[in-house]
Formats: C-alpha cells, structure tokens, sequence
C-alpha cells in the first residue's frame, strides 16, 4: 500500500510489519531531506501534493513492481508538509525471496515516484532564498 | 460559457495568487484554458513539462471541457 502523510514516517515500525518467514530479502529505501543542492545550502524543504491523485497513482507504481519483478510485498509512504534537513521524506520496503529481485522492484519503485507522482519540493536556502525544484521559476 | 472550477499547487499556486477559482468560459479544451491561465498569470512552465488532471484523473490536454468541471494544472513534479 502506498500512502501520503503529514507526519513523520515511522520507518521502524513499517521496516517491522514487512518481516515475513517466506522472505529471504528486505531492501529498503529511505529518501532524505540534505543540507545541500547545487552548491547552495539548504535549511528546510516543504513538499505540496495533491493526496488523492498521488495515492492512487503510488499504488498503481506498487502493484506495477508485484507484476513486474518477483517480489512479495511492496509499500511505501512519501511525506508532505515542511521538513527539515535530516528528515525521511519517503520510504520504501520491499521484501522478496531473492535479493536481485528486491533491488530492482525498489529501484524501480523510487523512479516512478519521482516522475509520476504530483508532488513538488520547495527548497529553502540559508541565505534566505527559496526555489521550486525541476520548475522554470526564478527563485 | 462553461463555468470550471481551477485548483493551482505549489508554484503556480504562487503566481495565480490563490488556491482556486471557479471562471466562465467559451474555451473548449483544457490545453487552451491552460494556455489563458498562463498568460494571465505569466506561469513559468510550459504545458509540454506539466500534467492536467479533471475530476480527480490525469487527462490529455485535448480534453474537452465540461460544465462543472474541476481542473487540477500541475508544474513538473519533484516528489522524492
């Protein structure tokens, strides 16, 4: 399953729940906020999203890897809101009888989240700036 | 006329002003209604790096408007 949250994502509690006795593999991924982008450095990020297209649309990504790639189980959650340097801004969990395979389904997963998903990262510099990543705007 | 009722995010949201509004308008197809709106508010991506959903679903930009319509215009997305 895949989710939108506005809090912080609770990596160690979903790392426990993918645990399964047929699982030979967990890969995971964990996207984080960094103090640094393009030679700027960077004091907070806030993601803006619209939940209801990016939920099904990570779900629809999620089952794509389970068609996909010989895995079990694949979940994931991205967050939105302001974060701060350090901050989980998405995790994924994937769990399969190969770790080959495990590695790829995540791989894939991360890719199409960032490309498809309707979500946008605003990047908040020490000098007081700010600018809206891949968008055209001058900061 | 055909009233629709327009959400704007993240930058867009910024340079429209507001989160949404509702227009009149003898457009037919959300790619013109976009290209009014981006004039209107100089939006500074282009439709071919952007996405348009009606109703809750992603659509091509040919599609023709209806009346009562929700319009959800999206930057170029940066999640992750």
């Amino acid at each position: 399953m895949f989710k939108i949250v506005k809090r912080k994502i609770d990596i160690k509690n979903l790392s426990k729940n993918m645990r399964q006795s047929t699982a030979g593999a967990y890969v995971s991924f964990e996207g984080w906020v960094r103090n640094h982008n393009s030679g700027k450095a960077v004091k907070a990020l806030s993601y803006d999203g619209e939940e209801s297209i990016a939920t099904s649309e990570g779900c629809k990504i999620l089952k794509e890897a389970l068609v996909k790639y010989k895995i079990s189980n694949a979940e994931s959650q991205h967050r939105i809101g302001n974060l701060d340097v350090g901050d989980c801004a998405v995790w994924i969990g994937v769990t399969a009888d190969h770790r080959c395979d495990a590695f790829e389904a995540c791989s894939y997963i991360i890719e199409e989240l960032k490309n498809r998903l309707p979500i946008w990262k605003k990047e908040h510099y020490l000098d007081s700036s700010a600018k809206w990543i891949n968008s055209n705007s001058i900061g | 006329m055909i009233k629709l009722r327009v959400e704007y995010f993240a930058v867009f949201r910024e340079q429209s002003g507001c989160d949404n509004e509702e227009i009149l308008t003898e457009l037919e197809s959300v790619k013109q209604v976009f290209e009014f709106l981006s004039d209107k508010y100089s939006f500074s991506d282009s439709i071919k790096n952007c996405k348009v959903a009606i109703n809750g679903n992603l659509v091509d930009w040919d599609y023709l408007i209806r009346e009562n319509d929700t319009v959800f215009f999206f930057p170029p997305v940066a999640g992750g």
